[in-house]
């Protein structure tokens, strides 16, 4: 014992020993890492006060530019914007379904026009989004050299099945040449530089010549695929295509501008750059994107070959041009990412972005609150997380409606003292005086957007929630309902399901590079009357990626405009859109159909069972909601629109109703839809609606009869009723409210409570009964599937409605018709508390409200209204609480007592 | 033989004792810093981003790989874990994780990656070191974190003094505790004028009324200076909107200013006077000059 003892005295002497020998050397040791920190300290402060004093230098060279430009452009800068505004205005009015007529008659103002400038590109660029502003004022064009024989308005037949096996075998060397050229060099001559650019107008003029000279007469896809394979003929194409694009006024102005020349020589020696430039997403008013990226190259030259900057620059530039946001806005966004990049204080997803996907980042549409540079900057520094945590950064905020103060979050007054304190960041105010939706989706999506991660806000009915991009896959954060509208889109339509579209179509590269660039062709084409191999050219675009969603418009618009009444081209069209979209995309192929193609097929197609066949076609690609849920209803009446007669409309319902009242996921919403067309019809045609009315609710009953019931398939039944219910409350619908209802207690008896109420009613029967119930509360999927309960909230077994009491929200009940009031009577699930007074209000429109001054008794969860004294007649009733704070809790039977006024 | 013997035991004693050094008071897994930590101290968990964020790296780099002085020091004096964080973790990685932290998730309050949580032995943050303004010092960052450390360790005292105490003084010690602003103290939920109906019951009242109301609530209640400030800012709010006197508005305002200028209370109260009070009395002195 001893022994060991002295032995672990002697270890323990001999480790202090070691300790003291070693001990200089680790002081020597930390000596050295000192100095090294010192001269690493001082290096970074030397590049930091070297970052400030550039970053100051160029904020005084970009304010002496905006002078410059601004006395240099004054009216030239106003007259092109207001050219492009034209031009977005008449794409609205597309959108907004422009009749045919009004079409065909623009169709014969432009052939009269046939012989002035660039006629022919003219109209048919309404609709498209790939090329998006051909009008190029100052290219004069040869009518007679553009006349090809064999070409020019000869709108070919519809290709049949050996000619697109033709070209597909051709799209698949097309695919190795791209995939080759991918991997191999991306530099070319640099043929054209300097002087070629000073005018533009002659360059177009040149590569045209060389362009169709090496495409011969009469070129055929085939041939046009073949000819694209070739990296310089390629490069050629998008020149033409960026000069158009540009227009030539704007790139003369760009010739002249500071680093204008030195941008196009280097853009235009790189196929890669210039494929990235024009094929990413879309680029309307790219005259004015390249005239950003000169300005940003021209204060930042050195970086010009750093394959980043110029993804960051591409991208800012072309995406604040075509928002048509500000210079300045643009620099201090571009430099936010520029210089967070350069200091490594991005999230490693930003390195390796596509350009697509990179205009979704720099491209956020808030400049000045949340995407302001200062309030990125923060959430970059105090909100950084792995991508999967911006799924629930956004619960750093508080929720408050009003903050401590008493301020709605709607007002101004909401954040305004703290803005000065915190330096006008948006996000550090927020997440410290509160927020709702809107604040707390913001906060999670820019928190992401500021780490250069893509994501982007959405609404959501009453509510606002966001999605972050994780890996491939769009995750949704905050959300609580299945639509959404999203904030930022490449094609100006807003459903979700577009932007899984987009994923998927720039993640699948190569078709899309193929598909964008046959599509440029057919423009070209177009532009020189070779109607013949502009078709081609777009069938053959299809061909390559049925997922184009611009290349489907552009050719639809194109076929619009020369062949409006070729019914087998239309026919083909749909077909084609059904075969390839629909598959997956039911939403992006439906709403092709209903505002592209159908109003333009179904004129031409007068035979109902001919339509019908149709509709049924695609009907029977939707067997659940593919990618995502989406709303049929547009798509419903687009179809039910081309019926004329009362005959035609039943039937078209009669085929509808019998092929997706058997989907589980189609027969609420398709049921939902057919009540409100029906409901509609009521109002427009009166008395003849009340009988079409009867003849639909028999159809209904019918269709119903098919909804399944077993066991398996209950809770899709419930679900469907719910949401059909739902909006019949919300349409004030008693009558639909009501029938859906028994339905419901039908077929999901087991859904149902039983119970037994005990309480003191009032004088008279339960007016409420037959009428409808709707809550204040913004219901998710999940609340509305349960929506049958609202129902049985007004019968005697009772049910569950939840409750919300803010301002003028409550619980309002549609009476069976104008009553008497004697009184009212609420259960809730639980006790009520008593913090904050009751109101029950009336109104005979449900406009305007009355206090009914009703005396209120609480008595554990029942409260009993009593209104005979104030003698109150109403169609309406509603029940409202003081003040804003959240009620958790269900009223589980709600009855008004009166009697019916009959009509007199 | 004894010598060989004493050379290899005096080996095994100096690898021990210099690991004791080395190993610091790191601890392995999540489980381990919960067990060592125990009911009253504080452990710390460095989480830092391994396969996505450069700055998280340097800071590893800074503080764990070449262990920067100042951090050392605060450390050394508690339990701390070091949890890599990743984002799409591959298999590799994800066994990673879990070999330090089971399979518990990061815990909540952790706002942002890399950073200095402080946590209790049941994995509560109670406090973070995630500001870039203190990461990027290391000198302010671990000055930040051992005043995180010392302030736990009061407020556990805190804590064990509230179990054994009553009435008025249990009142007094709940709003001390939750006077550490940059502490959160599970359990105990900041009274907050716009969720406890403070805010909607002052909706309804005239304004000498509603003065009596929050006196009296201010009086009787115990609250934390932000808690005041909050109160504070609700009757101001309501006067503010019944275009109440402005003396009353700057009166109120500097008070709650002064309690803490720079909580966000307190910024805020100093935006409110520079907003909506100045004006005022502008536009009141003008109109007196002109009577």
């Amino acid at each position: 014992m001893t022994s060991n003892l002295c032995k672990l005295l002697v270890a323990v002497v001999l480790s202090i020993m070691a300790g003291f020998f070693c001990y200089p050397l680790g002081e020597k040791f930390l000596v050295a890492i000192k100095v090294r920190d010192a001269l690493v300290s001082k290096s970074q402060r030397e590049a930091e006060e070297a970052r400030q004093a550039r970053l100051r230098e160029i904020e005084a060279q970009r304010k002496l530019a905006e002078a410059d430009a601004a006395k240099r452009h004054r009216g030239i800068v106003i007259s092109d914007d207001t050219a492009n505004n034209d031009w977005e205005k008449g794409f609205e009015e597309e959108d907004e379904s422009t009749s045919t007529t009004e079409h065909v008659a623009q169709d014969d103002a432009i052939g009269d026009e046939g012989s002035s400038e660039n006629g022919a590109e003219l109209d048919f660029s309404s609709y498209m989004l790939v090329d998006c502003d051909p009008d190029l004022v100052g290219i004069t064009e040869d009518k007679e050299a553009n006349e090809v024989p064999g070409q020019t308005d000869v709108v070919p037949k519809v290709m049949d099945s050996k000619v697109r096996s033709a070209n597909s075998t051709a799209l698949r060397k097309f695919a190795h040449a791209l995939e080759k050229t991918a991997k191999g060099t991306r530099q070319l001559n640099a043929e054209f530089k300097d002087d070629s650019w000073k005018s533009p107008q002659e360059l177009y003029k040149t590569l045209e010549q060389r362009v169709l000279t090496k495409l011969g007469e009469k070129p055929t896809a085939q041939k046009i695929i073949e000819y694209l394979s070739a990296p310089e003929n390629r490069r050629d194409l998008a020149l033409v295509t960026l000069i158009r694009r540009a227009g030539i006024q704007d790139l003369e102005e760009l010739s002249t501008q500071r680093g204008g020349i030195a941008l196009l020589n280097a853009l235009s020696a790189d196929l890669q750059w210039l494929t990235d430039t024009l094929y990413s997403g879309p680029t309307d008013k790219l005259g004015k994107g390249l005239q950003n990226m000169a300005l940003i190259f021209s204060q930042f030259s050195e970086d010009i070959n750093d394959e980043t900057t110029r993804r960051i620059a591409t991208t800012t530039a072309t995406e604040f041009a075509r928002e048509g946001w500000s210079q300045k806005d643009m620099l201090d966004r571009f430099t936010y990412y520029y210089s967070s990049y350069k200091e490594g204080r991005l999230n490693k997803i930003f390195d390796s972005l596509a350009y697509w996907e990179t205009r979704l980042v720099t491209g956020n549409r808030e400049c000045h609150s949340w995407g302001s540079p200062a309030s990125m900057a923060w959430q970059r520094d105090n909100v950084r997380l792995p991508v999967e945590g911006y799924l629930g950064a956004s619960g750093q905020l508080v929720y408050r409606l009003r903050n401590v103060a008493g301020d709605s979050v709607f007002s101004g007054e909401y954040l305004a003292p703290v803005m000065k304190g915190f330096n006008n960041i948006t996000a550090l105010a927020h997440r410290e005086i509160g927020g709702v939706c809107g604040a707390c989706s913001h906060y999670g999506a820019y928190g992401a957007l500021a780490a250069g991660i893509p994501a982007m806000t959405m609404g959501e009915p009453g509510h606002c929630a966001y999605t972050v991009r994780v890996g491939d896959e769009w995750k949704k954060g905050y959300s609580i309902y299945w639509q959404h509208s999203m904030h930022k889109t490449f094609w100006n339509v807003h459903d979700w399901e577009f932007l899984i579209l987009a994923q998927d179509l720039y993640t699948d590269a190569i078709p899309t590079l193929m598909s964008d660039q046959l599509a440029a062709m057919a423009t070209f084409m177009a532009s020189k009357r070779m109607t013949k191999a502009a078709f081609q050219c777009f069938d053959a675009a299809i061909q390559a990626q049925p997922l184009n969603w611009p290349v489907w418009l552009a050719y639809t618009g194109f076929l619009k405009q020369k062949a409006p009444q070729d019914k087998e081209r239309w026919t083909d069209l749909c077909t084609r859109v059904v075969d390839t979209l629909a598959e997956k995309y039911h939403n992006v192929a439906a709403t092709l159909q209903a505002r592209y193609v159908y109003p333009n097929m179904l004129p031409l197609m007068p035979d109902k069972k001919e339509r019908n066949k149709i509709f049924a076609a695609f009907f029977k690609k939707c067997n659940d909601f593919g990618v995502s849920r989406w709303d049929i209803t547009p798509l419903l009446n687009a179809q039910f629109a081309g019926c004329k007669t009362e005959a035609e409309k039943l039937d078209y319902m009669k085929t509808v109703l019998s092929i997706l009242m058997t989907k589980p996921d189609y027969s609420g919403p398709v049921l939902t839809w057919g009540l409100e067309t029906v409901s509609k019809l009521n109002e427009e045609t009166g008395k003849d609606g009340d009988r079409f009315q009867a003849e639909f609710s028999k159809l209904i009953t019918s269709a119903m009869k098919r909804m399944r019931s077993s066991k398996k398939d209950t809770d899709s039944t419930w679900a469907g009723l719910g949401e059909a219910i739902y909006t019949a409350a919300t349409n004030g619908d008693n009558f639909t409210f009501q029938a859906i209802g028994k339905l419901a207690l039908q077929k999901c008896k087991k859904n149902f409570p039983k119970n037994r109420f005990k309480f003191r009613g009032f004088p008279g029967r339960i007016v409420s009964a037959k009428g409808s119930i709707r809550t204040g509360v913004t219901l998710d999927d999940e609340g509305i599937k349960q929506s049958c309960l609202h129902w049985a909230v007004l019968q005697k077994n009772g049910g569950a409605i939840p409750i919300k009491f803010e301002g003028n929200t409550g619980i309002t009940v549609k009476l069976e018709s104008n009553s008497d009031l004697n009184g009212v009577v609420a259960l809730f699930d639980c006790p009520i508390k008593n913090d904050r007074p009751f109101h029950i209000e009336a109104s005979e429109d449900g406009q305007n409200w009355e206090d009914t001054e009703g005396k209120i008794e609480i008595n554990g969860s029942i409260m009993r209204v009593d209104m005979r004294q104030a003698r109150t007649s109403a169609r309406y009733v509603r029940l409202l609480r003081e003040g804003d704070k959240w009620d958790s809790g269900n009223i589980v039977g709600f009855y008004v007592y009166g009697k019916l006024i009959k009509k007199s | 033989m004894n010598g060989i013997r004493l050379f290899f035991c005096a080996c095994a004693t100096l690898l021990i004792l210099v690991g004791s050094v080395v190993q610091g008071s790191q601890a392995r897994t999540f489980e381990d810093a919960l067990r060592r930590a125990g009911q009253d101290k504080p452990f710390v968990m460095f989480c830092y981003g391994a396969n996505y964020d450069d700055v998280s790296i340097k800071a590893y780099e800074t503080y764990i790989k070449k262990r920067d002085k100042n951090m050392y020091h605060v450390l050394s004096k508690t339990t701390y874990l070091v949890v890599p964080v990743y984002q799409q973790p591959n298999e590799k990685e994800k066994r990673e994780y879990e070999r330090v932290m089971g399979d518990h998730q990061l815990p909540g309050g952790v706002n942002s990656i890399p950073c200095f949580a402080v946590l209790d032995g049941e994995g509560n943050v109670r406090g973070a070191v995630q500001a870039r303004e203190e990461l990027d010092d290391p000198e302010k960052a671990s000055k930040a974190l051992a005043k995180l450390l010392d302030d736990f360790n009061e407020q556990q005292k805190l804590l064990k003094k509230l179990e054994r105490t009553n009435g008025k003084r249990k009142e007094e010690l709940q709003r001390e505790i939750l006077s550490y602003t940059d502490l959160k103290m599970p359990g105990h939920e900041s009274f907050d004028p716009s969720q406890n109906g403070v805010v909607q019951k002052l909706q309804v009242m005239e304004i000498p009324e509603a003065n009596a109301y929050i006196r009296t609530l201010l009086a009787n209640g115990s609250f934390s200076p932000v808690e005041r400030q909050m109160v504070m800012a609700a009757f101001a709010g309501h006067v503010r909107r019944s275009n109440g006197p402005v003396e009353m508005l700057r009166a109120l305002y500097t008070e709650m200013r002064n309690i803490d200028p720079t909580s966000t209370y307190g910024i805020y109260a100093e935006g409110a006077l520079e907003l909506w009070v100045e004006p005022l009395e502008k536009e009141a002195a003008a109109t007196d000059t002109e009577h």
